[in-house]
């Protein structure tokens, strides 16, 4: 044994130094390094909860806004489809008023007519028969009185009439 | 910085070519035991250079892990991601062999191994380190006559050089240190996970001969064949336990001289070489050798959680694994 050097002082001294190194990494290496994988673990699990968190946050924001958005173009397609309803039944109001107005002035128009026609008849007949008195009383040369003229004019009205 | 890399590995292997040239180191007396460093002494106790050189690694290893982990970031950089590295691709290891509630129990032996014979191991690599030392008259006279060449600068004729460094590694006391710590610790676990009985009961197994002579699963009284049969194999489980009981203690001795024989080889080759051929030569061997001091530091810690593991896992979990 003595021939290999072993020696019992030496083994205790190196199983000092053994022990002394043990006890310092554990302090100075292990101890810290564990706690800071440790630490940095629950860190990094932290981070990519609150990621997590933030997404899930983030789609359910998303799909609120796609409701409201959603719902917001009903509403309007709603709101256009009432407006283009109201404008067609406007349309169509204005549209018969104005059918009316002149079926009115058609209506007016044609009895103005009517009686403008009727009034120039009449006098075109009296402005003959009284043409054709007069006529007749120059060529019979005599004077009709008053009351044949009146009979004459009468008969002529009323033959012209037929 | 790859230019800059290559600048200093060209200055470096200048420098040592130059140096192996024209100084001379004197060839060390070659001894299995570390050498008892002259006028040096503690409490009565010899200081040999291997015990300064563990403290110096000690001191090396604990300043170290202070500075460097004094003032930990959570983002790590530079040593603290180094040690970072080292420590939880060994804590990965340990994780993998061991339950995971054992697995931070056992880190402290097997870690502390590991940083120690790794540091010791490239200690004694450092070149130049050999050349260090005291010059003393040899203690034998034939060794003399053989250290006479080759020529000698440092040492006045007729004396040899007495390292002041020597890699702890080879020295026996040391690795017989961590050999125990490491066997009395798995005893400790094994003890501690198994109870007193269930542990001892992994070493001395006689349910196998006992069952012999009860009756079999069925109930029935075993004939003559049966019995003999149980009783051969229970003797042979009865044997190998016993094997194993001793196989405990030539743990210790394996564990010793491994890690002994390997780093002293090492250190040995490259000394001889280095004296024996040109530098270039021996610059492989070296590389090796810190290859090796490496590897030997991982079966350490290996072989320790290892023992640890088998420890702590009870008899009959370990015949299920064969």
């Amino acid at each position: 044994m003595a021939a290999l050097g072993f020696d019992l002082k030496l083994i205790i001294a190196y199983t000092i130094n053994f022990v002394i190194l043990m006890v310092a990494l554990r302090a100075f290496a292990y101890k810290p390094i564990m706690e800071m994988l440790e630490k940095r673990k629950s860190e990094i699990a932290n981070g990519l909860a609150a990621a997590e968190k933030v997404r899930e946050k983030a789609e359910l924001e998303r799909a609120k806004f796609q409701e409201e958005l959603e719902k917001a173009r009903r509403a309007s397609q709603e709101e256009a489809a009432k407006i283009a309803q109201a404008t067609a039944g406007m349309r169509e109001q204005i549209l018969e008023k104005a059918r009316q107005e002149a079926e009115e002035i058609k209506a007016k128009a044609r009895a103005e007519i009517e009686a403008e026609r009727q009034a120039a008849q009449a006098e075109i007949r009296r402005q003959l028969a009284e043409l054709t008195v007069e006529l007749t009383r120059k060529m019979v040369g005599q004077t009709v009185d008053e009351g044949k003229q009146h009979e004459l004019i009468g008969q002529f009205l009323s033959e012209m009439g037929d | 910085m790859k230019g800059k890399g290559l600048l200093y590995t060209a200055i470096s292997l200048v420098i040592l070519v130059l140096s192996m040239k024209y100084l001379k180191f004197e060839l060390p007396i070659i001894s299995v035991s570390a050498e008892k460093l002259p006028h040096m002494s503690l409490l009565g106790m010899p200081i040999t250079n291997s015990l300064l050189t563990a403290w110096v690694v000690t001191i090396i290893l604990i300043v170290g892990a202070y500075l460097i982990t004094r003032d930990m970031k959570m983002v790590p950089s530079g040593m603290q991601n180094v040690l970072e590295l080292f420590f939880e691709y060994l804590f990965g290891v340990i994780e993998g062999m061991a339950p995971s509630q054992w697995a931070k129990r056992f880190v402290l032996i097997p870690m502390t191994i590991f940083f120690y014979v790794l540091v010791s191991n490239w200690f004694g690599l450092l070149p130049g380190l050999a050349g260090i030392g005291f010059c003393e008259e040899p203690p034998h006279a034939e060794t003399a006559a053989e250290m006479a060449h080759p020529s000698i600068v440092g040492c006045a004729e007729g004396e040899v050089i007495v390292p002041l460094f020597r890699s702890p590694s080879s020295d026996l006391n040391n690795t017989l240190v961590l050999a125990l710590i490491t066997q009395i610790a798995a005893q400790v676990f094994g003890f501690w996970a198994l109870g007193f009985g269930g542990y001892m009961g992994k070493f001395f197994i006689f349910d196998g001969i006992l069952k012999a002579f009860k009756p079999d699963e069925h109930g029935n009284r075993r004939n003559g064949k049966a019995m003999f049969g149980q009783l051969a194999m229970g003797t042979i489980e009865m044997l190998v336990g016993l094997l194993e009981f001793l196989s405990e203690f030539t743990k210790v001795i394996a564990y010793t001289f491994r890690l002994f024989g390997n780093i002293f080889a090492g250190e040995v080759m490259i000394i001889v070489l280095t004296f024996l051929v040109p530098t270039f030569i021996a610059l492989p061997s070296l590389g090796l050798e810190v290859f090796v001091g490496l590897v030997q530091a991982f079966v350490f810690f290996i072989l320790s959680v290892a023992f640890y593991t088998l420890a702590i896992t009870p008899h009959h979990q370990e015949d299920g694994a064969h």
